[in-house]
């Protein structure tokens, strides 16, 4: 048993031997950010819920790996990856704004749903046959989104347009 | 000095307050409370970036194992059994996630599954770069500064003067900086600490 004295030398060592200091904020940030996602899209679901993390980012006109070259168009392409599934983007940027077209590659999202929601409400479309879809006239700002398959439901936490 | 663990450290480990603190967040995280994700981010960000950063990675690879664990917890945030057992869920995590980085930078082969890289774990005669006391070490520093944070700002004032500065603050300097003598320093001192103590054995 130790003596209230050793105690105390114990917890002064511990202390002064502390070298730990805070994350980056930008990582903090990430990990608090993930909540807002999950409150802006929650809806009572029996489906399994995937968190969708950003893979690669291609502004437009910069061809991907492997490609010859970019396109001429001002297309930007993310994909993101979830778990064992991936959704590809494209975001097109012309004079009636934006479009958000894109297809989640894996099974089970075959003429689902997807829903994009931003501060100023949200847009619900189908899936078709190819799990693909395809969302017009959209206005620069901050978007979630969501897509909803027989199983499961994937969520994109935040991008921009 | 020569300090190890005993009785009394695993009694820190096991601080019943503290585990009811952390179940209370995991609770309240489950009825969609943000305010109480923010506490628990803020709360065990600095340990959880401590692990990997331990272990020799980089403050990029590090952001990156943290990120990766509070990504696993809010996943499994309705499905965690004991939430009073939280700090060690995440404490774990952190460990398998640091595990998985390093083996991938080596070109080794990484287990797919917290089962399967327990098994591998468990296998291996060197513990390094995470042994098990260095494990423990991180905790209790986790849990001394969070004890730190919770008595009141006079304590907490003198506690870091003295023991947190380099080099440490005189008895004149705290006496001037909490506005009382400096013949009452030292007996203040040994209360504070008291208190730290107490809330740690809570």
């Amino acid at each position: 048993m130790k003596t209230s004295e050793e105690k105390f030398d114990h917890i002064v060592h511990r202390m002064q031997t502390d070298r730990s200091v805070d994350a980056p904020l930008s990582a903090i940030k990430y990990s608090k950010d993930l909540f807002k996602g999950k409150l802006t899209l929650a809806r009572p679901s029996l489906l399994r819920r995937i968190a969708a993390v950003m893979n690669i980012d291609l502004a437009s006109n910069r061809p991907a790996f492997g490609e010859r070259s970019g396109s001429d168009d001002k297309v930007r392409q993310i994909l993101f990856d979830a778990e064992e599934y991936a959704i590809d983007m494209r975001i097109k940027e012309s004079e009636n704004g934006f479009s958000l077209r894109g297809q989640v590659l894996g099974y089970g999202f075959e003429n689902g749903s997807v829903e994009l929601v931003s501060s100023s409400g949200s847009k619900t479309e189908k899936l078709d046959e190819f799990s693909e879809f395809d969302i017009i006239g959209l206005a620069a700002g901050e978007y979630s989104l969501v897509v909803r398959g027989s199983h499961s439901e994937i969520f994109v936490e935040k991008f921009s347009l | 000095m020569n300090i190890s663990p005993g009785d009394h450290i695993r009694s820190i480990l096991e601080s019943a307050s503290v585990e009811a603190a952390d179940a209370a967040l995991v609770l309240r995280c489950r009825s969609d409370d943000q305010s109480a994700w923010d506490q628990l981010v803020d709360r065990y960000q600095r340990l959880i970036f401590a692990i990997p950063r331990r272990a020799g990675l980089s403050e990029e690879q590090a952001s990156d194992v943290l990120q990766d664990v509070f990504l696993t917890l809010f996943q499994k945030i309705n499905e965690i059994d004991q939430p009073e057992r939280v700090r060690s869920w995440i404490v774990t995590t952190a460990k398998y996630k640091t595990w998985a980085v390093i083996r991938s930078a080596k070109g080794f082969y990484s287990p797919l599954t917290e089962e399967e890289m327990e098994l591998e774990m468990a296998s291996l005669r060197d513990k390094r770069p995470l042994p098990d006391d260095v494990l423990i070490e991180i905790e209790e520093q986790h849990l001394i500064r969070t004890a730190l944070s919770s008595i009141d700002e006079r304590c907490r004032t003198i506690l870091s003067m003295i023991y947190l500065r380099t080099p440490a603050a005189s008895y004149l300097d705290v006496s001037k900086a909490i506005g009382v003598g400096e013949t009452s320093i030292s007996p203040l001192r040994s209360r504070c600490l008291q208190k730290l103590e107490k809330v740690l054995r809570r």
